[in-house]
C-alpha cells in the first residue's frame, strides 16, 4: 500500500486560501530524511581531493622553541606541511575592530595560547595518512603560567599573554541620568554574576574544501559556514587577495551550526594557503575533540550589577561593569559577544539610565565567537537575575515587578537610551498568557504547600527582548568616537533574492541564506506561493552561498536570527516584483488593465473571466519578447536585496539601532531541588513568544524548543572547563555532558502575534529567543527554591554537586549562627 | 593505504546489495559506508559512541558504526537509512509526501511533526527508532525516550522526536496491524534480512 499521507493531512491547509501560516511539512525533509543531505563530508564539488590534519598544542601557554617536521614530510603519502612561520609568509594577521588587537593567525606563531591551538597542518593523499604523519612531528616548548580566569587576567602580575597585555578592549558607556538614578533610588541591589562556557556543539562540525586556481591566482572554498558576511573581506583581507578572487560557496545542507560556524575562517584561510602549497585541492573535516578544544564559543563573563529602584518597586538605572572572557585571542567579528545587545541592553524594561564599564579581556582558553543567543544569554542571566533582586529588595512578585516595568504596548515603536528601536511588542499580554498557561497564582500555592512539606520547590521567571537581523554597525561601539571616525561608517542588516520563472513557468528562488536547520526552504516557497498563486511545491528554492556567483553583501549569511527579518522581506518584495511583471505580461495577452489582474491557482485571472496560465506568461516572456510591454525585459527575472531603513551607523554619542527587528518571549519554569542529591527536576515549562507574523508555526515552535533545551543544557549540565594548566576537562562526548531525551522536559509553548511594522511581512527573527531566556528562568525557579535556605544563585551549571555543596554550606552557616 | 597497511577482504549485505571490498584492518565501518561504498547517509558526529549519528542497524541490532571495524563485519547484514525506504515498500508501507518522494512512516512521522531541524543526526534516529519499534510496537513516551537516550540531537530539543516516533508507531499498527514492520506473522526476506508480513505482497502502488 501507497499511502500520499502527507499530503491527506495537509488537505485542509490547502483548503485555506494562504501557504503563510500554515503548519507545512518541509520540503529540506524530504532529502534529509532519505540520507541525501549534502552536508560537507558528503560530496566532491573537484577532483583529486588531498586531505587536511592539524597538529595541536597539548600546551595551554608556552613557547614555541622549534618544529621538526621533516619525518613528516619524508612520508610518502604526505604533500606537504605548513607550520605557523610558513602562514605567516603568506598572509597578514586577521583584522579585528578592538583598541588592543591581536596578531591571530590559523597557526601559532612562536607562541601557544591556548589548548588546542594549531601549530602545523599536514597534507596528505589520504584521510587517515594525514592524521598518521602528525605523529611524526616533533614540537618542543617552553611551558609559561597559564591564566584562564578574566578577573585574574586583569592582574598587573598575571601572565602576559601577548605583548601589548591581555586587555584587548575598555569602554565605559553612558546612556541617560545614571548618577541621577541612583542618588534618587530608595534601594541600590549590587550583584556579582558569573557565566559559564558552554557550547552549542552542532552534530556536525566544520568541514572546509579549498582549490588554490594559479591561473588566477584565486581560491574556490567549500565550507559549512553561515557566512560569507564580513569575515568574506577578512579572509581576503588577510591573504591579500582581491574579494572577486576568493570565491566562497556554502552548500545548502549544514549540519547545526548555532553562530559556531561563523568561526571556519581561520581554517578556510589555512585552507587556502595549504591548497596553493600542495598544488591540489584540499579537505578537511574537525573532529568532534578539535571542535570542543579549539572551534568556538560564547565568553564566559563575569558581570558585576547595580540595580537603582524606587520604594514603589520603578527600576531608575541600571549599571554593569562587564569582564567579558575572549580567551586566547579577540577576533573578528567580536567584540560582538559585548556590544551585540547593545540597543537592547535595557530589555523588556522602561528605564532611562544605564550604563558600564566593558571589557574585551584575554586568557588562555579557546578564543570565543558566536554562540546562540550572542551576548545576550550571558547579559540576560545576570540582569534578569537582578531584577529579582530588585523585586524582593521592593518585597514584590517578581511577575508583576516586571509588569511594573515592561514597556508598554503603546508606546510602540521605543527608543532605548542606548539607540534600540523596538518595533513592537505586548509584554504584558506575553506575561499574562504565560500566567494563565502556568496556573501561575495556584502554582504559588502549591509551592507553599510543599515547602510546608520540606519540598524545595520554586518558580523562575524570565522575560527576554529577542534581537535579530544584526546592524553590522554595533562593531564601531568598540572603538570610542575620534578612533572610528578615521575609518567608513558602517551599517546595515541586508538579504539579496534573486527570483525567475522559467520558460516552462517553474519558479526558482534564490536566497542568499546558509540555513543550518531554519526551514528556509520552506518559508520562502510559502511566501512567494501566495505571491504568485501557486502551491508551495511548484517553487524550486535555492539555499546556500556563492560570492561570485549569486547576490550577496557584507551581511549576507545566517546569523542573528536574521532570516525570518530580512531573509523573509527579500522575498516577499522580490514575489511582488515577478508577479507584477506577470500581470504585466497577462494584462496585454488579454488586452485589460493589469491592475485587474489577479493570480490565483497558477493562472492570471482578468476581471471578465478570461484567463491565461502563467505557462502562457513564461512562454511569453522568453519566446516571443516581441509582444512585451515596453517597460518589462526579455524573461522572467528579478533581484530585490531588502534593507533595514533604520539600521544607520553608530552616532557620536554611542548610540546605535544595534537590531532591525526585536521580537520577545517570556519564559515560567518551575523546579524541585532533591536536597540530598542537589538534583534538579523541572516540573512545568511555560514559554510564551512573539517573533511577529509567524510564517510556519511548527517551525516557530521548533526554534522556541529547541533554543530553550539549549539554555537548559547549559544551565544544568554542560560546561567547557578548564583545570589549573589551562587544560581543556571536557574535550569529548564523555566529559562534555550532553544531554538526552531523558533529561528533556515537556515544555508548553504559545505564541503571540505581534507585527513588526518594519518589514513587509511583518514577521521577526526567531532562533534564540529560548536560549536566551532559560538560563536566567531556571537559575530564578532554583534560587526561589533554595530561598528558604538562603542559598543564592550567582553563576552556572547548576550540577548536583554544587548545589548540594550550595544547601551544605547554606545549612552549615545555619547551624553555626 | 600504504603498502604495509594490513587489509582484509570484506564481504557484506547492505540494505540487500552484496559488497566485497578489500579495506585497512582499523577502516572504522562508518568511514567504510561512506567512503568506499558511497552511502553517506550514515553520519559521523562524535567516535567515542555517545552521538549516535553513525547508527546502523547491524544484523537486525542498532550499532553505532563509529565503534566497529569493517573488517568485523565480514559476511554480515547492514541497514542503513538509505535502506528504509526500500524497506516500507516491501513491507507494503510506504508513504508519499506532497513532493512525491518515498518514505518509510518512521521517515514521514518526522516530516510530520517536524522531528528533525539540521537532519543531520536524523537518520541515528531513524535507525534506531526502527529497531525499537520492531522489538515494541506500541512503546510508550518513555519507552521512546529510553530507546533514543544514546542518540544526541541539538536542535528540537527531543519532545518533536519522540512524537515522530509515537506516530509513526500508530500509523504502522492502524494502518496494517498485521505487518507493523515485522511483526508476527512474518517470515525474514532475502538479501536485506528485513522481514515481509506473509498475507502482504509487496508495495502496491
Amino acid at each position: 500500500m501507497s499511502n500520499a499521507l502527507d499530503r491527506q493531512e495537509e488537505s485542509e491547509a490547502d483548503a485555506d486560501s494562504t501557504a503563510v501560516g500554515e503548519p507545512m511539512g518541509r520540503r529540506e525533509d524530504d532529502r534529509l530524511l532519505r540520507g541525501e543531505g549534502k552536508y560537507m563530508d558528503d560530496f566532491e564539488p573537484t577532483s583529486n581531493l588531498h586531505h587536511v590534519a592539524f597538529l595541536r598544542s597539548p600546551v595551554a601557554h608556552g613557547e614555541i622553541d622549534d618544529i621538526d617536521t621533516t619525518a613528516a614530510e619524508r612520508r610518502e603519502d604526505v604533500t606537504c606541511v605548513l607550520t605557523g612561520a610558513d602562514i605567516a609568509e603568506q598572509m597578514d594577521p586577521f583584522a579585528v575592530g578592538v583598541q588592543n588587537p591581536p596578531e591571530y593567525y590559523p597557526l601559532a606563531v612562536d607562541k601557544v595560547r591556548y589548548d588546542g591551538e594549531p601549530v602545523a597542518m599536514v597534507v596528505a593523499t589520504t584521510k587517515y595518512g594525514a592524521t598518521d604523519a602528525l605523529e611524526d612531528i616533533v614540537v618542543d616548548y617552553t611551558r609559561l603560567d597559564p591564566v584562564t580566569d578574566e578577573l585574574e587576567a586583569l592582574d598587573d602580575d598575571s601572565p602576559q599573554i601577548h605583548p601589548s597585555g591581555n586587555c584587548a578592549n575598555y569602554r565605559e558607556l553612558e546612556y541617560g541620568p545614571v548618577d541621577e538614578a541612583f542618588e534618587r533610588a530608595d534601594h541600590v541591589v549590587e550583584r556579582e554574576f558569573e557565566f559559564p562556557r558552554y557550547t552549542s556543539a552542532p552534530m556536525e562540525t566544520y568541514g572546509v574544501i579549498a582549490e588554490y586556481d594559479t591561473a588566477r591566482d584565486g581560491a574556490t572554498v567549500w565550507s559549512n559556514f553561515q557566512g560569507p558576511f564580513t569575515m568574506h573581506p577578512v579572509v581576503a583581507g588577510a591573504l591579500g587577495m582581491s574579494e572577486a578572487d576568493l570565491q566562497f560557496k556554502v552548500p545548502s545542507d549544514s549540519g547545526g551550526s548555532f553562530g559556531v560556524k561563523a568561526h571556519i575562517y581561520p581554517y578556510i584561510a589555512a585552507a587556502v594557503i595549504a591548497s596553493r602549497e600542495a598544488g591540489a585541492p584540499v579537505k578537511w573535516i574537525e573532529s568532534r575533540r578539535e571542535h570542543l578544544q579549539a572551534s568556538a564559543c560564547h565568553t564566559d563573563r563575569t558581570q558585576r550589577m547595580r540595580g537603582a529602584v524606587s520604594e514603589e518597586g520603578d527600576i531608575l538605572g541600571v549599571w554593569v561593569d562587564l569582564y567579558d572572557n575572549f580567551g586566547a585571542y579577540v577576533r573578528a567579528p567580536e567584540p560582538g559577544n559585548t556590544f551585540r545587545p547593545l540597543g537592547n541592553y535595557v530589555n523588556a524594561y522602561d528605564f532611562d539610565a544605564f550604563g558600564g564599564e566593558f571589557r574585551a579581556v584575554q586568557t588562555n582558553k579557546c578564543p570565543a565567537g558566536l554562540n546562540r543567543g550572542y551576548g545576550c544569554h550571558q547579559y540576560y542571566f545576570g540582569l534578569e537575575r537582578l531584577i529579582d533582586c530588585m523585586a524582593d529588595v521592593v518585597g514584590m512578585d517578581p511577575t508583576a515587578f516586571r509588569e511594573r516595568n515592561f514597556i508598554d504596548e503603546d508606546e510602540f515603536p521605543y527608543r532605548t537610551p542606548t539607540g534600540g528601536e523596538y518595533d513592537s511588542g505586548r509584554y504584558s499580554k506575553a506575561l499574562q498568557r504565560a500566567k494563565e498557561l502556568f496556573e501561575y497564582e495556584d502554582y504559588l500555592g502549591r509551592r507553599d504547600r510543599a515547602r510546608a512539606n520540606n519540598r524545595y520547590i520554586g518558580i523562575g521567571c524570565a522575560a527576554i527582548i529577542d534581537p535579530s537581523a544584526s546592524n553590522m554597525g554595533y562593531v564601531s561601539v568598540a572603538l570610542p568616537p575620534e578612533e572610528r571616525e578615521k575609518g567608513h561608517p558602517k551599517s546595515g542588516a541586508v538579504s539579496a533574492v534573486t527570483m525567475m520563472v522559467q520558460p516552462d513557468a517553474s519558479i526558482v528562488v534564490e536566497l542568499d541564506s546558509a540555513p543550518s536547520g531554519q526551514g528556509h526552504e520552506t518559508t520562502a516557497s510559502q511566501i512567494a506561493a501566495d505571491e504568485l498563486g501557486v502551491d508551495p511545491e511548484a517553487i524550486t528554492v535555492v539555499s546556500g552561498m556563492d560570492t561570485s556567483e549569486k547576490a550577496w553583501s557584507v551581511s549576507s549569511g545566517s546569523y542573528s536570527s536574521r532570516f525570518a527579518t530580512v531573509g523573509h522581506s527579500a522575498v516577499k518584495n522580490a514575489s511582488e516584483q515577478i508577479a507584477e511583471q506577470m500581470r504585466r505580461i497577462a494584462a496585454v495577452i488579454l488586452d485589460v488593465d493589469p491592475v485587474m489582474i489577479s493570480l490565483e491557482d497558477g493562472r492570471a485571472h482578468g476581471p471578465d473571466g478570461g484567463a491565461i496560465s502563467i505557462r502562457e506568461i513564461a512562454g511569453t516572456a522568453h519566446w516571443n519578447p516581441s509582444k512585451l510591454p515596453d517597460n518589462i525585459e526579455p524573461g522572467l527575472r528579478t533581484q530585490h536585496t531588502f534593507s533595514m531603513d533604520d539600521s544607520r551607523p553608530i552616532d557620536e554619542d554611542d548610540r546605535i539601532n544595534s537590531s532591525g527587528s526585536y521580537g520577545y518571549g517570556v519564559q515560567l519554569v518551575a523546579v524541585e531541588v532533591n536536597k540530598t542529591t542537589g538534583e534538579i527536576d523541572i516540573l512545568d515549562y511555560v514559554a510564551v513568544h512573539d517573533c511577529g507574523t509567524i510564517v510556519n508555526p511548527k517551525i516557530v515552535d521548533g526554534q522556541v524548543e529547541g533554543g530553550i533545551f539549549h539554555g537548559l543544557a547549559g544551565s544544568l549540565y554542560e560546561e567547557l572547563r578548564y583545570d589549573d594548566s589551562g587544560t581543556l576537562q571536557t574535550d569529548t562526548f564523555m566529559d562534555y555532558a550532553v544531554p538526552t531525551a531523558k533529561e528533556a522536559p515537556d515544555v508548553t509553548t504559545d505564541h503571540i502575534e505581534t507585527p513588526s511594522p518594519k518589514t513587509p511581512m511583518g514577521s521577526k527573527g526567531t532562533g534564540e529567543a529560548g536560549t536566551e531566556g532559560a538560563p536566567a528562568a531556571i537559575a530564578n525557579a532554583v534560587n526561589d527554591a533554595l530561598d528558604p535556605l538562603g542559598v543564592e544563585i550567582t553563576s552556572l551549571p547548576l550540577k548536583p554537586p554544587r548545589v548540594w555543596s550550595l544547601i551544605e554550606e547554606a545549612e552549615g552557616e545555619k547551624s553555626s549562627d | 593505504m600504504t603498502d604495509d597497511t594490513p587489509t582484509t577482504t570484506v564481504s557484506v549485505t547492505i540494505n540487500g546489495e552484496e559488497y566485497v571490498r578489500e579495506t585497512e584492518d582499523r577502516r572504522l565501518l562508518v568511514h567504510f559506508l561512506r567512503e568506499e561504498v558511497g552511502l553517506t547517509g550514515t553520519h559521523q558526529g562524535c567516535v567515542v559512541g555517545k552521538c549516535g549519528a553513525c547508527t546502523v542497524l547491524h544484523n537486525g541490532v542498532p550499532k553505532k558504526s563509529c565503534m566497529l571495524y569493517a573488517a568485523a563485519v565480514d559476511e554480515d547484514e547492514i541497514t542503513t537509512v538509505e535502506g528504509l525506504a526500500k524497506r516500507a515498500e516491501m513491507n507494503g508501507v510506504a508513504m508519499k509526501t506532497r513532493e512525491g518522494t518515498t518514505f518509510h512512516p518512521l521517515q514521514m512521522g518526522f516530516k510530520q511533526n517536524h522531528g528533525l531541524q539540521c537532519g543531520f543526526c536524523t537518520p541515528g534516529f531513524l535507525m534506531t527508532a526502527t529497531a525499537l519499534l520492531r522489538e515494541n510496537p506500541d512503546p510508550t513516551r518513555e519507552e521512546i525516550k529510553s530507546a533514543i537516550s544514546g542518540n544526541i540531537c541539538r536542535c528540537t530539543g527531543y519532545t518533536s522526536i519522540v512524537d515522530s516516533i509515537e506516530w509513526a508507531a500508530a500509523r504502522l499498527r492502524e494502518d496494517e496491524p498485521a505487518v507493523a514492520d515485522g511483526g508476527i506473522d512474518s517470515t525474514p526476506c532475502e538479501g536485506c534480512n528485513c522481514e515481509i508480513a506473509d498475507d502482504v505482497e509487496g508495495n502496491d502502488e
